[in-house]
């Protein structure tokens, strides 16, 4: 890694929504403020996500002394010792730093075992600047291809490296561009899929705040690839930094001949267009994202005809999302066997994934197709928070399903991942303790979904509600003994009887919760317990009498004053008041507060 | 074209290479439900009814969407699909919060369309409603008097005030009929060569013989009595029911052709087997319960102890003219009012009934019990006889009572009495007389080497399959009372019917297999129905019936029920407030629903209570009903062009709505109807033009739309003399596909027009009057003929409704008789130059317009003046055909395909 070219020392803020949202503006307005009392001879500037999104905000260090230290929880507090300790004396301070060159800390395998090629610039370029895109070979893969493939070439490359569609389906792309360039037409649009909106996931986000070039360049190679004029970015407008980076490297792009009229002096003209998307999730299907783009509601319809034969305005049409785009300038620049030689046997390359959840290092991470779930979450994410017990991870968003720790060895592929029950998906990952609820999640997802249904499928948009209806029963403690069967029932005709992957892939999370935690869900219907101890329905906080100083802390923080006991006496919750908060038990330093479920175990207690 | 072939269940099949699975099966006469799809649109793929399995994989494909592909294995029907079908039925209507049919005709046993009546009574169509209730009903002046009313007590209107007067109007309508010197008979079918016997001739052998002497067979009666009627005649007095009234009443059965035989008794007489014999081939007892039960207390088979039904039989047949003294009536159904007030006719002193419970429990008719106190009668309520008091002859002479108190309720829901330790005490009686109940006497039937294994049940009665009536003997059915145990005289007639059916089923030797019940949507199966439904319709007072004053009617035997005025029928049927859904008979759902057996209550769960839309003039939205099939939204959107309707909301709060969620009156609406016509439910109809909307099935006509030269075919449903509502006739002429526009849809309004004149007006001395068509044509002849020979010079100009025929006539008329070419018309034709109106569009077929790759519109507007043309028009450029509008900037149609309108010019092309 190299200090900036005039041999300054460089500060880099994190600046994606993940970062701004810590607290990046303030760090680096104060960092601004400091240097310049300071006199100091440092370039500031601005990159996209880090990936470490659990240390947030981040700052990266490099002067021509130390090649590079990436600090984590900057706060304006401690800018003016950082830059004191750090730029004008040399010193790193270790105890801050979550990675750096030369230096150990308990982090670095964060970084170690990912391997970064959609990634490659986020975290070092400053995304508003094309100048940085470009001194890092970026256009150069576009400028290969006007130069030295026909279109043709480029389909062969991009079969060749065996990469699949990263939006969750996983299909070749480069079967994908070969049908819409076999579609005949003088009219063909591009389309980049950024309606990223699982919950969860953050993946298309980061790259267009971090990374907007690579997109346009991956787009620009697929426009030239199948013969298309026109690209279109279908971006959320709850994206509203993505959206504005992207409209910066759109002009940036055009001022410097990458975009408009006879690229780099070839034949091919090429132009990109955002088109914000309202939020529908079901806009993240191709057919309702091309029905919104033509300004119709967003709803889906039956495939054949596929988008390659007749898309957008009736047009051969191809749509990938952000990250296969992004994956695109690499693999024309490094080529094909370079990228498969990463990955499986039918999953090539790397996966984006975003770790949420009861996981320490929730963030970014790319790691190479085969990767085990284990590895991922325990080397890359280092495992649980609070060092509780794993349980389960979610994989696919709503779409996906939840795989438990007997499964943890699965490699990270697609079609291991689908044998599970769960999918790849678009790189959400959510991991769970053993304090969540497995009825409560698959809860959680299917009333996204069915929220977010388009209404146009009777099994999706009636089914889907039903199912809905039965979980919230079983996790209130009113379940009926059939209610596992019928919500089998219920899902099995919804995936079949749904036109889009949304309803074909709404029961996911209640099937392989249904898979994995049959226990659970018995235990719900049967004895009205949660195991977890979660659904607020079936549970009961009570104080233990042994165990209680009478410190007065939790009746001090119940927001509904359900605890008695004066200082020093034994308190106690009134079952009538409490709301089942939890507040008391968070609360608590002496463990005094037991959480019970369930008839039986209630009865065991006071027997 | 080309075509492929493919595999349908099994069957190889040539297609065109272009269609759909769907259209595929229908030509091969293979049955498909779909709900979403109209063959006019493209495919949406919603409801996923029309799934079909391809051979190989796993999950289903919704056929109106998938095209076939050559060597495709399809399989329509397997216990997946079925499943899939029904499944996505029972979702739709887990949130389809309506009532098919209201609460009063789905509680009547006879299942009478009682809001239909109701709607023909309010237009005083007297006639059409006597023929609607006796498809159900062949004794509605009996009913109108005597029947226990569970319409009534089930009548929505109880939540606001008080139910509709149902039966009174029953009873004004059937007394007009059988008053009438011209009565309804029904139309009985050509001899078909059976026999049938039936027993008795009560209200369930009389529905019986009705039923089956329309379908062609000769029903023959037998009646062990001396008269005909049953209990109608024998447990009925004469003040509540006149002989009188119940003669004619049969005689509506007889005069079909149904013979009745009297004083033959089953089992004295004849037997079964005589009757098979005879060349019967089916046989139906209708042999009801006359068989009192007993008060098992003791001494009740002494002298001064009467049954109450033997009793009211012997007034009639005058062996009792009077009784004298102090009487008491063991019981509280309406045998025992009947046995007390005619007590009191009699010359009875004092009456009191006797009875277990309290006047909340009594099942006898509120009204009867209302009356029997105006007349006088006491009531004893709580009490219980334990024994009949003797005198020395051995003749009761009193009773001996124990008090009762209510327990917890019995099996009927009524609170069961209990005795009253020590509580006994006594009452003087010069007569007791006992209405506990009644049960069938089946004693004979040990006799009858037919019958001698007849299934009976432990009550005494015959058992029977319910939905058939027909017993454990082949041939052998039964019905009424003699099934029911003492029970009402609507559920003896319908078990007449229900039986009849079965009977004409089992001469022409159809499967008796029981039918599927047809689904039926209720409110009720979401939540139970309240007065705070109805929080918005105003009160109103239901009418009473006049009747004698207790006074005067206690002393004689004279009907005490006057009879309701045209007034309050009027009042009454408009009191309805018609719950049942218009749509009825003409619902996709509903029929999908019936034919898949869905359930209603399946998947219960939240659903959409939604306020109609009444805002249109023509269409009513009811979105409580819809089932998203986005048809409305498609048509207007692809066939009409405007895009009215869209969907709003997602996940299950998804909904259709007018443009901007707007009434629909204020939107942009056209009323071409196109939405109506294409919804599958009820959640678009029409308005019908009545005082009430019925619905009723009405005859067809097919006609062709006189509104301009189009020419398109249309359907009028007409009740008598009005016509209610005008569709587009499928499958025929330029609007196949179920086009029309507004004047061919709700044009025809003024056809019933009160001040419309039907016949032809002749002034004479200054005044119009009315003359008749022959007189008309020859005033006309001598006043033309009269102008010609003043040798005037003619112009002749026809009005642009006038049908291509009518015009050739007019022309012809004007060149032979008036000597004129001086021919015109007002038509759009004469406005164009000169070339083209020689090159007409007359020359050419719709067809050939819709498959032409260019179109040019010269000199007007399609949409203003010729709708079905625009849809045409609109669709073809949609479909990328090229149209070019020479005029009319402003148009849809302009603004939708390529205008030759030079703006800066300011000028059109023509």
């Amino acid at each position: 890694m190299a200090v900036s070219n005039n041999g300054k020392s460089k500060i880099i803020v994190g600046m994606a929504s993940c970062g701004i949202a810590a607290g990046a503006q303030e760090v680096f307005d104060s960092l601004a403020k400091h240097i310049a009392e300071m006199k100091l001879d440092v370039e500031l500037t601005k990159t996209g996500c880090i990936g470490a999104c659990y240390r947030e905000p981040l700052i990266e260090i490099k002067t021509a002394q130390i090649p590079s230290v990436i600090y984590g929880d900057m706060t304006v507090k401690r800018v003016k010792q950082l830059l004191e300790q750090h730029l004008v004396n040399g010193q790193i301070i270790s105890e801050w730093a979550v990675v750096g060159e030369g230096i150990q800390t308990s982090e670095q395998d964060l970084f170690e075992n990912q391997r970064r090629i959609v990634l490659r610039n986020a975290g070092e370029i400053n995304p508003e600047n094309i100048h940085d895109y470009v001194e890092r070979d970026g256009y150069k893969a576009i400028q290969k291809v006007l130069k030295d493939f026909k279109a043709e070439d480029v389909i062969a490359e991009i079969k060749n490296s065996g990469i699949r569609g990263r939006g969750g389906a996983g299909f070749s792309t480069g079967l994908k561009w070969q049908f819409a360039r076999q579609s005949e037409s003088n009219e063909k649009y591009i389309i980049c899929n950024g309606d990223e909106g699982d919950p969860g996931a953050f993946m298309d986000r980061s790259i267009m705040e971090g990374d907007p070039h690579s997109v346009l360049e991956g787009m620009l190679i697929a426009g030239y690839a199948i013969g298309a004029q026109q690209g279109i970015i279908y971006v959320r407008a709850e994206y509203p930094l993505a959206v504005h980076r992207l409209e910066i490297a759109i002009q940036q792009a055009r001022e410097r001949g990458f975009l408009g009229k006879k690229i780099l002096g070839s034949k091919f003209s090429f132009n990109i267009i955002l088109k914000l998307g309202a939020g529908a999730f079901v806009c993240g299907e191709e057919t309702a994202l091309i029905a919104s783009v033509e300004g119709k509601r967003g709803m889906p319809r039956l495939r054949p005809p596929f988008p390659a034969v007749r898309g957008l305005w009736d047009k051969p049409t191809n749509i990938n999302n952000v990250e296969t785009y992004a994956n695109i300038p690499w693999i024309i620049l490094k080529g094909a066997k370079e990228f498969a030689s990463l990955g499986t046997e039918k999953s090539k390359g790397t996966k984006v994934f975003a770790l949420a959840g009861k996981i320490k290092r929730g963030g970014m991470v790319e790691v190479p197709m085969g990767m085990s779930l284990r590895d991922v979450i325990y080397k890359i994410g280092g495992g649980i928070k609070d060092d509780k017990e794993f349980k389960a991870v979610q994989l696919g968003g709503p779409s996906g399903g939840c795989v438990p720790e007997s499964l943890l060895d699965t490699p990270v592929d697609y079609d291991s991942l689908t044998k599970t029950g769960a999918i790849m998906g678009s790189g959400g990952m959510v991991v769970m303790d053993d304090r969540t609820c497995m009825v409560d999640v698959s809860k959680f997802f299917l009333k996204f979904t069915q929220e977010e249904s388009c209404g146009k499928c009777t099994f999706c948009r009636i089914g889907t509600k039903r199912m809905l209806e039965i979980l919230e029963r079983i996790t209130e403690g009113k379940g009926q003994p059939e209610d596992i069967e019928k919500l089998e029932s219920l899902a099995e005709y919804i995936k079949q009887g749904s036109l889009c992957g949304l309803g074909q892939t709404a029961p996911n999370p209640v099937l392989t919760t249904i898979q994995y935690f049959r226990e659970e869900y018995e235990a719900h219907i049967h004895q009205k317990k949660c195991p977890a101890k979660s659904c607020r329905e079936l549970i009961e906080y009570r104080v233990i009498p042994d165990n209680c100083t009478g410190c007065m802390l939790c009746a001090r923080v119940c927001p509904v004053d359900a605890i008695s006991g004066a200082k020093k006496e034994i308190h106690y919750i009134d079952p009538e008041i409490c709301t089942h908060c939890g507040a008391c038990y968070d609360a608590c330093k002496f463990d005094a507060i037991d959480i019970l479920t369930g008839v039986l175990e209630d009865e065991a207690k006071t027997a | 074209m080309s075509k492929i072939q493919v595999y349908i269940n099994g069957k190889q099949v040539i297609a065109e290479a272009s269609q759909t699975i769907l259209e595929v099966c229908r030509d091969q006469g293979i049955h498909i439900p779909t709900l979403c799809h109209d063959d006019q649109l493209e495919p949406f793929t919603s409801c996923f009814l029309c799934v079909v399995q391809l051979e190989g994989a796993r999950t289903l494909v919704p056929s109106c969407g998938t095209r076939i592909q050559q060597g495709m294995k399809i399989i329509t029907e397997n216990d997946n699909i079925i499943e899939a079908r029904k499944m996505a039925l029972e979702l739709m209507l887990s949130n389809h919060y309506a009532d098919c049919l209201g609460p009063c005709k789905l509680s009547c046993p006879a299942g009478v369309d009682v809001q239909g009546y109701l709607a023909l009574a309010a237009m005083g169509k007297y006639r059409e409603a006597i023929e609607l209730i006796k498809k159900n009903n062949p004794l509605p002046t009996v009913c109108g008097r005597v029947c226990t009313r569970p319409c009534e007590m089930n009548c929505r209107r109880n939540f606001v005030d008080e139910a509709a007067a149902i039966d009174h109007v029953k009873r004004f309508i059937a007394d007009i009929d059988l008053e009438s010197a011209d009565r309804y008979f029904p139309e009985v079918k050509d001899d078909s060569g059976y026999r049938v016997a039936i027993i008795g001739a009560g209200p369930a052998g009389l529905s019986c013989a009705y039923y089956l002497r329309q379908e062609g067979h000769q029903v023959d009666i037998y009646d062990a009595k001396p008269k005909a009627g049953g209990m109608l005649r024998w447990g009925i007095p004469q003040y509540r029911l006149p002989e009188e009234i119940i003669d004619k009443e049969i005689e509506g059965v007889t005069q079909l052709g149904v013979k009745i035989f009297l004083n033959r008794a089953l089992g004295k007489d004849f037997s079964i087997d005589d009757l098979f014999d005879r060349g019967y081939k089916s046989v139906f007892l209708g042999l009801g319960a006359q068989a009192s039960t007993s008060m098992r207390v003791e001494n009740e088979n002494v002298d001064g102890v009467l049954s109450g039904i033997d009793f009211l039989e012997d007034i009639k047949l005058k062996k009792i003219d009077s009784i004298a003294g102090k009487i008491a009536v063991i019981g509280g159904g309406n045998t025992a009012m009947d046995a007390a007030r005619s007590s009191l006719r009699l010359g009875a002193e004092e009456v009191h009934i006797v009875y277990r419970r309290t006047l909340k429990e009594m099942p006898a008719n509120q009204m009867e019990i209302e009356e029997a106190e105006e007349e006088g009668i006491k009531f004893t309520f709580l009490t219980a006889p334990v024994k009949v008091i003797l005198d020395k002859n051995k003749k009761a002479k009193g009773l001996e009572c124990i008090r009762m108190e209510l327990g917890p309720p019995d099996d009927s829901g009524r609170r069961r009495p209990v005795p009253v330790e020590n509580s006994n005490y006594q009452l003087d009686f010069d007569w007791i007389i006992a209405a506990i109940g009644q049960k069938p006497d089946l004693e004979f039937a040990t006799r009858d080497s037919k019958l001698v294994n007849i299934k009976q049940t432990r009550w005494g009665t015959l058992e029977v399959r319910p939905e058939i009536m027909e017993t454990n003997i082949a041939g052998v059915f039964a019905g009424g009372d003699v099934v029911l145990g003492a029970a009402t005289a609507i559920e003896a007639i319908a078990d007449g019917r229900k039986a009849a059916e079965a009977i004409h089923k089992y001469l022409t030797g159809e499967k008796l297999d029981i039918v599927k019940p047809p689904f039926i949507s209720r409110k009720d199966s979401f939540k139970k129905i309240s007065a705070d439904d109805f929080t918005e319709v105003a009160k109103t007072v239901r009418a009473k019936m006049s009747v004698r004053s207790p006074e005067e009617r206690k002393r004689d035997w004279n009907e005490i029920e006057l009879g309701f005025t045209t007034d309050q029928v009027y009042n009454e049927a408009l009191r309805c407030l018609e719950c049942g859904c218009q749509v009825f008979y003409d619902c996709d759902l509903q029929k999908y629903s019936t034919e898949y057996e869905a359930v209603q209550q399946k998947f219960q769960g939240e659903y959409h209570e939604v306020k109609p839309d009444n805002s249109h003039p023509y269409i009513q939205i009811e979105l409580n009903k819809c089932i998203l099939c986005g048809r409305c939204v498609r048509i207007c959107d692809e066939v009409v062009g405007l895009g009215i309707f869209g969907f709003v909301k997602r996940g299950f709060e998804a909904k259709i709505k007018p443009q901007l969620e707007m009434p629909l009156a204020e939107t942009n609406c056209i009323s071409c109807g196109q939405c109506v016509e294409t919804c599958p439910t009820g959640a678009l109809s029409d308005k019908v033009d009545a005082t009430k909307p019925g619905p009723w099935i009405l005859k067809s006509y097919s006609t062709l739309c006189q509104h301009c030269s189009i020419g398109c075919s249309l359907q009028a449903d007409v009740l008598e003399d009005r016509v209610l509502k005008v569709s587009a006739k499928k499958e025929a002429g330029v609007n196949e596909y179920g086009n029309l526009c507004m004047r061919g849809r709700y044009g025809f309004r003024y056809l019933n027009d009160p001040d419309r004149i039907h016949q032809p007006l002749v002034r004479k001395n200054g005044r119009l009057e009315q003359v008749d068509w022959e007189e008309a044509l020859d005033f006309t002849v001598k006043k033309i003929k009269k102008l010609i020979k003043e040798e005037a010079s003619w112009a002749i100009f026809g009005s642009p409704h006038t049908t291509n025929e009518e015009n050739y006539l007019l022309q012809k008329f004007a060149r032979t008789i008036l000597k004129t070419n001086n021919i015109g018309s007002y038509s759009n034709l004469n406005e164009f130059p000169e070339p083209l109106i020689r090159a007409s569009m007359s020359n050419t077929t719709f067809e050939k317009i819709e498959r032409s790759d260019f179109m040019l519109i010269c000199n007007f507007d399609p949409m203003e003046t010729h709708p079905v043309l625009y849809m045409k028009l609109q669709k073809a450029s949609r479909r990328g055909q090229t149209v070019y509008m020479g005029c009319c900037p402003d148009s849809r149609l302009a603004k939708k395909s390529n205008s030759l309108y030079i703006p800066d010019e300011k000028k059109v092309l023509f």
